[in-house]
């Protein structure tokens, strides 16, 4: 499944998409009450730990459940960087990030010897490791999940000046995916991931590449890790166990781990889809059918799009892209002053 | 000295021999033909050359190395360059982004530049689109590259893979069945593409085939290889009347024809 646009209606059709999108991440927030633009925020940085897993899975074919102990790693950071260390805020985005790197490197260690649900198992209990070693030692705030005081500085104090520095990040964080996705580094990782053997043959370092993509994932899941420590204005490692690494694999499932755009729709879905659940008709009176509903849906979605919603997002934009040359068809076809098929 | 010199090499699989004692040079500029009946250990012995199959004993070099301790990924870069009797290729990528995949090794922009879009990218991108670009027309493909690799018929799809492994500059050019499943034609364009890729490449080349007659038509020496063991080398000439080679072949065919009756 390629997703990169083809001639010059299709690079139209898509600008106008991302212009939709950029206008709705623009507006949608500011009419939002302060508790959903608090769970949207916290949506935007699962959309940055979700295209960690777009990095890992759907560039290179790998599989992690340790992404939630990169976010810790991350978070746990730059926390202690800002708090105890006085580094500026900024700063400790990017070092929480690195920190996560070399993690990261260990965690592709398995990556290199099995696949699949081995993979699954190891970068699980890799995972769990770092979570039972270090989140919970004191100086990470104990086991009772105190945390780390992580403070916003004076300009990220306010909800929505810090849900447009999430969002800066996170576009950021997709722009250099799809950069690098299209060149040498990206060839690399698809050779990697659909052929080995082929790989190998041209002089690709099949290990390199994956222990690259563990790298470079562990960094974006690592700056996610910050993102949301940085909403709660805390690093917990209560928020970051296996199991959220579970869930992140789950709703990045859903959204669609071959894009960026799945990283995005899996995000926001795992913060806002209670919420918008919740407004339905008949459910808000019983609380508890909002897990129904949300299970029920989740259940649906995978038998009707098993490559994710970005699948079938894809497949309207190629049905937009079709009419559009129709239409464009047409009116040259006007403009010449027939409507004569050619032939 | 031989470009590559494989010295008695054996693999075996959970006790079965797929290759027992085998020994093959080629040297630089010959043509080297690798034939025998259907698992006779040809594909084990280009992977053992290639280093997808660990050998159990023996040793390869190739370029005045011994490479049998490298990785397949190093020995491609060293110059050993190949193709698969199922043609690997990338389904994601387009025709000629495969055949990009064969600069990757010898291209520098690395993640940060691609990912930034620095200079070096560019530069890199485009040096190698050029080396593409000059492949694709020698090798006829120019209507073909823009489309999926799915929808090329077999016999593209293995000048794909061809154009893939001389954008690696090979030192010696592994072709694995480049001929089995296309027409009787367009394998005689394929030994004249050979014969031309000789030419203009400075390249020897080690061709495994199914097709006697392809092979011998071809080389400058002939190997033949039977349940795991050579059974006969030399010339094309020499090959064609060796009895135990004859016998072989014959024994196939008897039994092939066996099956059909």
């Amino acid at each position: 499944m390629s997703t990169q646009p083809r001639d010059s209606v299709d690079r139209a059709v898509r600008a106008a998409l991302i212009g939709l999108f950029v206008l709705a991440a623009l507006v949608v927030p500011t009419m939002l009450s302060a508790s959903n633009l608090f769970l949207l925020s916290a949506g935007i940085a699962y959309a940055v730990a979700v295209l960690s897993l777009v990095v890992l899975v759907g560039l290179v074919g790998q599989f992690s459940l340790a992404q939630a102990a990169f976010m810790g790693v991350g978070a746990l950071t730059a926390a202690h960087l800002v708090n105890d260390a006085h580094v500026p805020f900024l700063l400790a985005v990017p070092l929480g990030g690195l920190a996560a790197v070399p993690v990261g490197m260990c965690a592709a260690i398995p990556a290199l010897r099995v696949r699949g649900v081995y993979l699954a198992v190891a970068t699980l209990a890799f995972g769990q490791a770092l979570q039972s070693l270090f989140f919970q030692t004191a100086v990470n705030g104990g086991s009772a999940g105190g945390g780390v005081p992580l403070p916003r500085p004076a300009g990220l104090g306010g909800a929505m000046q810090y849900y447009w520095f999430e969002l800066a990040v996170m576009l950021g964080m997709i722009a250099f995916v799809c950069m690098f996705r299209t060149r040498r580094a990206g060839r690399n990782l698809a050779a990697v991931r659909e052929s080995e053997a082929a790989a190998l043959s041209v002089g690709i370092s099949v290990v390199w590449a994956k222990v690259g993509a563990f790298a470079l994932s562990a960094f974006i899941a690592g700056v996610a890790g910050v993102l949301y420590a940085g909403l709660n204005e805390v690093a917990s490692g209560a928020a970051f166990t296996s199991f959220d690494s579970i869930g992140l694999m789950a709703v990045g499932v859903i959204g669609g781990l071959g894009s960026a755009a799945g990283a995005v729709i899996a995000g926001v879905l795992k913060t806002m889809a209670p919420v918008l659940i919740a407004k339905l008709p008949g459910v808000a009176a019983a609380g508890d059918l909002v897990g129904v509903v949300f299970g029920v849906g989740l259940i649906v979605q995978m038998v009707t799009a098993p490559l994710g919603i970005a699948s079938q997002l894809l497949r309207a934009e190629q049905r937009i892209a079709a009419r559009v040359r129709v239409a464009v068809a047409h009116r040259r076809a006007a403009a010449a002053g027939t409507l004569e098929v050619p032939g | 000295m031989a470009l590559l010199e494989v010295r008695d090499v054996a693999v075996r699989f959970h006790g079965l021999t797929a290759l027992d004692g085998v020994s093959l040079s080629v040297s630089r500029g010959e043509v080297v033909g690798l034939i025998g009946p259907n698992g006779a250990g040809k594909t084990t012995l280009f992977n053992t050359i290639t280093g997808l199959q660990h050998a159990d004993t023996g040793s390869v070099s190739f370029d005045g190395r011994d490479v049998t301790a490298h990785s397949a990924d190093r020995r491609a870069r060293a110059g050993i360059g190949r193709t698969f009797q199922t043609p690997q290729l990338i389904s994601r990528l387009s025709a000629y982004d495969n055949i990009l995949l064969g600069c990757q090794a010898r291209m520098r922009n690395g993640l940060f530049a691609d990912g930034l879009r620095l200079p070096a990218s560019y530069r890199n991108e485009v040096l190698a689109h050029r080396e593409v670009d000059d492949v694709v027309a020698a090798l006829g493909l120019g209507e073909h590259v823009h489309r999926g690799v799915g929808e090329l018929p077999l016999g593209v799809r293995r000048l794909v893979e061809i154009a893939r492994a001389l954008c690696t500059r090979p030192k010696l050019l592994l072709l694995d069945e480049a001929a089995s499943g296309i027409g009787r034609e367009e394998s005689w364009q394929l030994a004249e593409l050979f014969s031309r890729i000789r030419r203009e490449h400075d390249l020897s080349m080690l061709v495994v085939e199914h097709d006697v007659d392809f092979v011998l038509s071809l080389c400058d020496y002939v190997y033949v290889l039977d349940f795991g063991r050579l059974i006969a080398r030399g010339t094309p000439d020499v090959v064609r009347t060796d009895p135990a080679v004859v016998a072989a072949y014959l024994g196939e065919e008897a039994s092939s024809a066996a099956a059909a009756g």
